[in-house]
């Protein structure tokens, strides 16, 4: 604040101190100024807009487009109206590749969300829980494909988790992790466990320290013991950053693509599969873009409603304090 | 009470200690002697022998022209699109546009979108225009995909400005971009340090883009090069893989921990 009065100052210092009639004559004078400057305001605007409309926008509508139509390869192909939407809804590729969604969406569920909310809870107040928290955000830094790269060979064949299982004597355990299914995907759940538990972290340690504290003294008062605590007293006032959570981790575990494509491809035979690797294999291997593009807003309708959803949640309970 | 905290930190720190494990891992194979090496992790220590492992990897990977392409993208694209989204936030901020709804849902409201859903046009796009596999090409797409976040960040910023500042100084005749650079750059500086902090680590992050629209390597992003070094059907020893791995998240790791603070504040506001 004392740096903005500052600069203020210097530019005041400019200017001299204007009597109240000069000040009146400014203040129109800007008003004026203001309408007929209407026009920098846009000069702020355009530049951004431009990036985002060649970058983001028209492709979007792009490829709504193109869901539309069957075109393979170069140019745009004829216009087939939702015949890629009833391919899509039958399509065995398509099924498993659901089914892994599917499985990512509970396996999201069960470990970071998880995870990232006993961590929370547990390390709040601590001596030392800046230190915990910075060490499950270090993962999240990493690219997906440095993180595929770690997880990769603790999962391989003869990677560290089959070692592992030989040397507690549990050989019988040992298997091809990344080769069958559903073992690939959930050994990849894993792995984006380790890359995004961090986050949700911070999120709910921000929930969590936007209790206020009367509350929990009222409970602990009244000889709530920390079960009861937690039960009664933090988790209905965590509503908000819940549904601000899942979204998150949801909409994350949807758009997942870097994990498959280094640790399996998809594979094998195609059975580890999100919709951002089957999209991918579509469009750029297989060249069928229309198909692919049905693909892509498959994805981009459940990561929007996701969010839709979360954000709703999160609102709700603004509006109702 | 007691007995209670001692049991967290123990829970914590199994958990800490599993977080840090991988990284643990990179780290001593990473440095491992490559000769006698079995190409399967290991706990044990493997010997250590870092420097002909950096060199070996920097070769594999062509490190030079992959550096300097990240860096390239990471920093100009992250210190343009900061820059671009700033100004736009502080015009839908301060400058009351006509329908400044539209205005703020046109620039942040492709925010969600998932990239699978843009890259067929701009391959297209790329293809026909010679944008394919160059870095101008590549550069502007991750100006453009960073903008909205960025642009989110800085305008709840700079709502919290106070509108007497602003009206004072144009009062007193101060034109609209020196507003914006005595007043409101000033004021902002954390939250577009965050902004390109965090827009720097996705891009430098990024492997789709990377992947479809680029091909030699003096253009390819360090993360789609890596990926096809990584897997079943890599031709290279373990220890090398992992020393490219461990470069290419050197960078983003030591920004990370330099400016933790700031990228704390970066997902507590995107979320």
């Amino acid at each position: 604040m004392i740096q903005t009065e500052n600069k203020l100052g210097r530019l005041r210092g400019n200017t001299p101190r204007p009597s109240w009639l000069a000040f009146r004559g400014k203040l129109e004078n800007a008003k004026n100024q203001r309408r007929k400057e209407g026009f920098g305001t846009y000069l702020f605007l355009v530049p951004a807009t431009i990036g985002v409309l060649f970058v983001l926008l028209y492709p979007v509508l792009r490829t709504l487009w193109l869901s539309l139509t069957d075109t393979e390869g170069a140019g745009v192909g004829k216009f087939i109206g939702f015949h890629n939407y009833k391919t899509l809804v039958k399509d065995p590729i398509l099924l498993r590749t659901m089914s892994n969604v599917a499985i990512w969406t509970i396996g999201t569920m069960a470990l970071p969300v998880f995870l990232g909310l006993v961590i929370a809870y547990l390390a709040l107040g601590l001596k030392g829980s800046a230190i915990y928290r910075m060490i499950f955000l270090l993962p999240y830094v990493l690219s997906g494909v440095a993180v595929a790269s770690i997880w990769f060979h603790i999962f391989q064949t003869k990677g560290l988790v089959n070692q592992f299982l030989a040397g507690i004597g549990l050989e019988r355990y040992q298997q091809s992790w990344l080769l069958n299914y559903p073992q690939n995907t959930i050994s990849m759940i894993i792995a984006a466990t380790w890359s995004g538990t961090g986050l949700i972290v911070i999120l709910f340690t921000v929930g969590l320290q936007n209790i206020p504290l009367q509350t929990v003294e009222a409970a602990t008062l009244d000889g709530a013991n920390g079960w009861q605590m937690f039960r009664s007293i933090i988790w209905p006032q965590l509503k908000q950053i819940r549904a601000v959570v899942i979204g998150t981790a949801l909409a994350n575990s949807l758009r997942t693509f870097d994990i498959v494509w280094v640790m399996t491809q998809g594979g094998p035979s195609r059975t580890s599969e999100t919709l951002g690797v089957t999209m991918y294999r579509e469009s750029f291997l297989l060249n069928r873009y229309g198909y692919g593009a049905s693909i892509a807003v498959l994805l981009m309708v459940l990561v929007v409603s996701v969010s839709y959803f979360s954000l709703r949640g999160g609102l709700k309970r603004e509006n109702s304090l | 009470m007691r007995t209670a905290k001692v049991g967290r930190h123990i829970f914590l720190m199994v958990f800490a200690a599993m977080w840090l494990a991988p990284i643990y891992l990179l780290i001593i194979n990473a440095m491992a002697n490559t000769k006698n090496y079995m190409d399967n992790f290991d706990w044990a220590y493997k010997g250590f022998q870092p420097l002909p492992n950096f060199k070996a990897a920097w070769a594999a990977a062509e490190l030079t022209p992959g550096l300097i392409s990240n860096a390239i993208y990471g920093i100009v694209g992250a210190g343009v699109s900061v820059a671009l989204a700033a100004l736009s936030a502080y015009a839908v901020v301060a400058l009351n546009p006509k329908a400044k709804q539209v205005w703020f849902w046109l620039i942040y409201g492709v925010n969600l979108v998932p990239i699978p859903m843009l890259l067929l046009p701009l391959f297209d796009i790329f293809a026909r225009t010679g944008l394919y596999d160059t870095r101008a090409g590549l550069l502007l797409v991750y100006i453009g995909i960073a903008i909205p976040f960025a642009f989110f960040l800085s305008r709840n910023h700079m709502l919290s400005i106070s509108r007497e500042i602003v009206e004072a100084a144009q009062i007193d005749g101060a034109s609209k971009l020196l507003v914006f650079t005595r007043i409101f750059l000033p004021l902002s500086w954390p939250a577009l340090g965050a902004a390109f902090l965090f827009q720097f680590t996705w891009i430098w992050n990024d492997l789709l883009f990377g992947l479809t629209l680029t091909v030699s390597s003096n253009v390819r992003p360090l993360m789609a090069t890596l990926s096809t070094l990584v897997g079943q059907y890599s031709t290279l020893k373990l220890p090398i893989v992992l020393c490219v791995t461990l470069i290419a998240s050197l960078p983003t790791a030591f920004l990370y921990i330099v400016g933790q603070r700031l990228f704390i504040t970066g997902l507590k506001a995107g979320s």
